[in-house]
């Protein structure tokens, strides 16, 4: 049985395989159908100071093989959430992750330091990048504010500060690298692209925002190429978040450099998708004869001259 | 005394086996699914998410909710019968199954009809295919008790042709009213003038359940409001999960222990909501 044990800067996890913020809700609403504990990692819905309503609906609409959505980070605010979802979380059993957003650097840091106090804590995500709240993407689309957020966050918690990064930028390694210099644990590659689906027959987006966020298998190969470039561009080791529904996605991650990956919009569609990778990778690696899941992070080979990798 | 409410039947992701897919009226479809794994009877009201491909494919990515449309224990699992009509890429793929063919269900999901305390006239509203959760919800008002309440279904719809489920109605002992828009089949007019006649206080007190297209629900949830007659409302949301992971169904209502409107994830919230919940909100 290949080992699956990893550690993603100073966080050690049983496995490689994390459930993605804002599609794993906090954790429970999962429970019936497969146990959360199995996972390296749960990242939770992302958790502002004060409650947040979202947006109105409809708040989601498939493209092929794609979900644009635009929630707008309902969620419960930092109180409940510490009284009503955590402990759930801890109970688990596996390593908790809490997703954080703010609309000032004092957010990040109440935030950060409040959860470094919490028991049953093993990491923060910062989210620098929500595409659908106004001003959402103000911190993660300058890397001085993203290296300033980061510094501040690090700085008022214990805990590892792992930061996602958006996708929505022209070249993301200065992102990664304000994130390296400011003391983050690990980057989480990506959020969602920015995009639009719409009816031309009645000029209205199909979503009750005009844009959205897009995930899911559409848009893996172009996160895929992003882990190899923050790989290769950073020292901090990456989470790859993007598209994946099969353990072979997952084990595509690792060799394009992600440490551990995150498994988001599949489980809408199949809320066992988590736990059917994390199988699928263990049986994957046995039948590679590959004794350790670690000998494939970042083994990315030249392709030989003159074949198609295809 | 509770009339509906069988026992919560844990939901799971299973195969069911298309037994049939019959063409109900002009536009619709009946599939009818044989699922052996389900622990259950699924209660009147709740849905499953199904999957609209085959499984190791990408596409159509998310599943599509439906109302169980009917269901029946059988020896070895349960019979479940959906009611839908093609939409889109989702329920296409749905509507080119064959007998025999495997189709993955996930459920059920939601909360059910609560129908109140027995002795009450039961009033049924469906526009379109929104007769789809009725079904099952008529036939266990009308067989759980030796001495049923009495149950009116009005049926609205475009046409004739699309009036859903009458003959069924009327097997199952309920007496039915039809509007359509054109006057093909029963009154020229929308269903909620009929559903005004039915809340005439004169008559007894009612209860109202009903599920169709969003202007005429709110007509429904008004006119109940207005009568003071008590009334659930089955909505429908574009959803990703439908088990409360994606926040993408939301619904604005006020919370059962009272306050302002929130956001209420209609998949576990829903679909069915008191219309006491929703009167004079912009849901």
């Amino acid at each position: 049985m290949a080992l699956l044990a990893v550690r993603v800067g100073p966080l050690d996890l049983a496995n490689p395989v994390m459930a993605a913020s804002g599609t794993f809700g906090y954790g429970t609403e999962l429970a019936p159908f497969m146990d959360p504990g199995r996972l390296g990692a749960i990242v939770g819905k992302s958790i502002s100071l004060e409650p947040r309503e979202g947006n109105p609906p409809p708040r989601t609409v498939e493209t092929p093989a794609g979900l644009l959505n635009s929630i707008g980070l309902q969620n419960p605010g930092l109180e409940r959430f510490l009284e009503e979802k955590l402990p759930a979380l801890r109970a688990f059993g596996t390593r908790v992750v809490v997703n954080i957003v703010g609309e000032r650097v004092e957010d990040y840091v109440s935030l950060a330091g409040r959860l470094g106090e919490a028991e049953g804590v093993d990491a923060l995500e910062l989210n620098l990048s929500c595409p659908n709240v106004d001003r959402g993407l103000l911190f993660g689309s300058d890397p001085a504010l993203t290296e300033e957020v980061v510094r501040a966050s690090v700085v008022a918690t214990r805990l590892p500060v792992i930061v996602k990064l958006t996708p929505n930028v022209t070249d993301i390694l200065p992102y990664a690298r304000a994130s390296e210099r400011a003391g983050a644990a690990a980057v989480s590659v990506a959020n969602t692209y920015v995009g639009m689906a719409l009816d031309w027959r009645s000029r209205r987006s199909r979503l009750a925002r005009p844009t959205g966020g897009l995930s899911g298998p559409a848009i893996k190969p172009l996160v895929l190429r992003l882990v190899w470039q923050c790989r290769q561009g950073c020292g901090l080791p990456v989470i790859g978040v993007g598209g994946i529904a099969t353990a072979e996605d997952a084990l595509e991650y690792l060799v394009a450099g992600a440490s551990a990956v995150q498994v988001g919009t599949a489980t809408f569609a199949d809320p066992a998708a988590c736990a059917r990778v994390l199988e699928g990778m263990g049986r994957l690696l046995d039948e590679a004869g590959v004794r350790d899941v670690n000998e494939l992070v970042g083994s990315l080979r030249a392709a030989p001259a003159g074949r198609s990798p295809n | 005394m509770t009339l509906v409410g069988a026992p919560g039947v844990p939901p799971a992701d299973l195969p069911g086996r298309v037994l049939a897919l019959d063409p109900l009226g002009s536009e619709a479809f009946r599939l009818r699914l044989h699922v052996p794994g389900l622990g259950g009877e699924p209660a009147p009201g709740v849905f499953f998410q199904v999957l609209c491909r085959e499984e190791e494919a990408r596409d159509p990515l998310v599943r599509r909710p439906f109302s169980v449309a009917d269901a029946r224990a059988v020896r070895d699992g349960v019979e479940v019968d959906l009611i839908f009509a093609v939409v889109g890429r989702g329920t296409a793929w749905l509507a080119s199954r064959r007998t025999g063919d495997t189709v993955r269900l996930l459920g059920p999901l939601g909360r059910p009809f609560a129908p109140g305390p027995g002795g009450l006239r039961r009033v049924v509203v469906a526009g379109g295919l929104g007769v789809a959760p009725f079904p099952l919800l008529v036939r266990t008002l009308r067989g759980r008790q030796a001495s049923p309440d009495p149950v009116t279904v009005l049926l609205g719809a475009r046409t004739a042709r699309r009036v859903l489920c009458a003959r069924e109605f009327e097997a199952a002992g309920a007496r039915v009213r039809v509007a359509t828009d054109d006057g093909t089949a029963g009154t020229r007019g929308q269903v909620t003038a009929l559903l005004e006649e039915e809340l005439d206080p004169g008559l007894g007190p009612a209860e109202v359940h009903a599920c169709g297209p969003e202007p005429m629900l709110r007509r429904v949830v008004d006119l109940c409001a207005e009568a003071g007659v008590a009334c659930q409302v089955s909505l429908e949301r574009v959803m990703a999960c439908g088990f409360g992971a994606c926040y993408g169904c939301v619904v604005r209502a006020r919370p059962a222990s009272g306050g302002p409107p929130r956001h209420d994830r209609s998949c576990l919230g829903g679909p069915v909501y008191d219309a006491a919940r929703l009167a004079g909100v912009e849901w």
